[in-house]
């Protein structure tokens, strides 16, 4: 344990920070922000899925093991990503 | 083997051990089904980049409404499915069984509004094909391709989630999940939050691309 444990009033807390930025996202999409919509509702969402990373699946209050293998996932991910993603960028596919 | 350490298998010490090691396997499990979603993630990146209109004009087809409907229902359904695993640390089966109703609920809300959804995605020939909305240029098939796989891949992690809560829910009755016994709720609850992480990401990407053109 690395925390305090977490008390009822904080996931409803956590819970309304959620909606909050759910609503945030829904209404950036609406304005006219050119090329940063995407990147911006995007990085809304990231902050909704540390959030729940953090408290609902408890890392916060897990051993820092659990935080390695919660990172190997989007470290793998980042792998798949940048190999594909530098194929198709460098190549005339289309 | 006494009736407390029946429960644990014989090559852990004690059940905090048990309920670690399993949260560890639980992870890496989620490690994989990043992967497995990050593959579709990464083809509608790649489709977007090329055909960035196509996409533009597609995801507006998307009804709004019920995706908006739908994500409050997940993080709502999140909310109680957290509350369900404290109640069984703290031991009070009452709650983890009202709670556990209730996610159950907000599961099955979620599949009914996504009933709703793809029933008038049908009307309006979204399906990608023959068939195809004509007034779409025929590359919006390939948005369609990945709206049906990705929601669909999805839903069918919530049916998973929900027979696993229903599990659950009858395993909390019968007085099976208490502490420290709690560890197959708290994978389930690993597993519900993961699902809704993927909602996270489908909703921006495939319902509110270009809204403000």
């Amino acid at each position: 344990m690395n925390a305090k444990p977490p008390t009822q009033k904080l996931f409803y807390l956590i819970w309304l920070a959620l909606v909050i930025m759910h609503f945030l996202i829904l209404g950036s999409a609406y304005l006219n922000l050119k090329f940063a919509n995407t990147p911006i509702v995007l990085t809304l969402a990231v902050f909704q899925m540390i959030l729940i990373l953090l408290y609902f699946m408890e890392l916060r209050y897990r051993a820092k093991l659990f935080w390695l293998f919660a990172a190997v996932g989007f470290f793998w991910l980042a792998l798949q990503w940048i190999l594909t993603a530098s194929d198709y960028l460098s190549r005339q596919w289309h | 083997m006494t009736e407390k350490n029946s429960i644990v298998a014989e090559q852990f010490v004690d059940a905090a051990q048990q309920n670690e090691a399993t949260a560890l396997g639980l992870w890496t499990f989620i490690a994989t089904e990043i992967l497995f979603f990050g593959g579709l993630f990464l083809a509608y990146a790649i489709y977007r980049h090329f055909y960035y209109h196509e996409f533009d004009l597609a995801s507006r087809r998307t009804d709004l409404f019920f995706g908006t409907l739908n994500s409050v229902i997940l993080l709502t359904s999140s909310l109680t499915m957290v509350l369900a695993v404290q109640a069984a640390k703290r031991d009070q089966a009452k709650m983890v069984v009202r709670f556990l109703s209730l996610t159950i609920f907000l599961g099955a809300s979620f599949l009914v509004v996504k009933a709703f959804e793809y029933h008038k995605d049908i009307a309006d020939q979204l399906v990608p094909g023959e068939k195809f909305n004509a007034a779409l240029p025929p590359a919006a098939q390939l948005f369609f391709w990945l709206y049906w796989a990705m929601t669909g891949l999805h839903a069918i992690h919530i049916l998973i989630g929900m027979g696993l809560l229903s599990v659950m829910f009858f395993l909390t009755r019968r007085g099976r999940i208490s502490a420290p016994h709690f560890a197959p709720l708290e994978l389930t609850g690993l597993y519900w939050h993961f699902v809704d992480i993927v909602w996270l990401f489908l909703y921006p990407l495939l319902y509110l691309v270009n809204r403000h053109a």
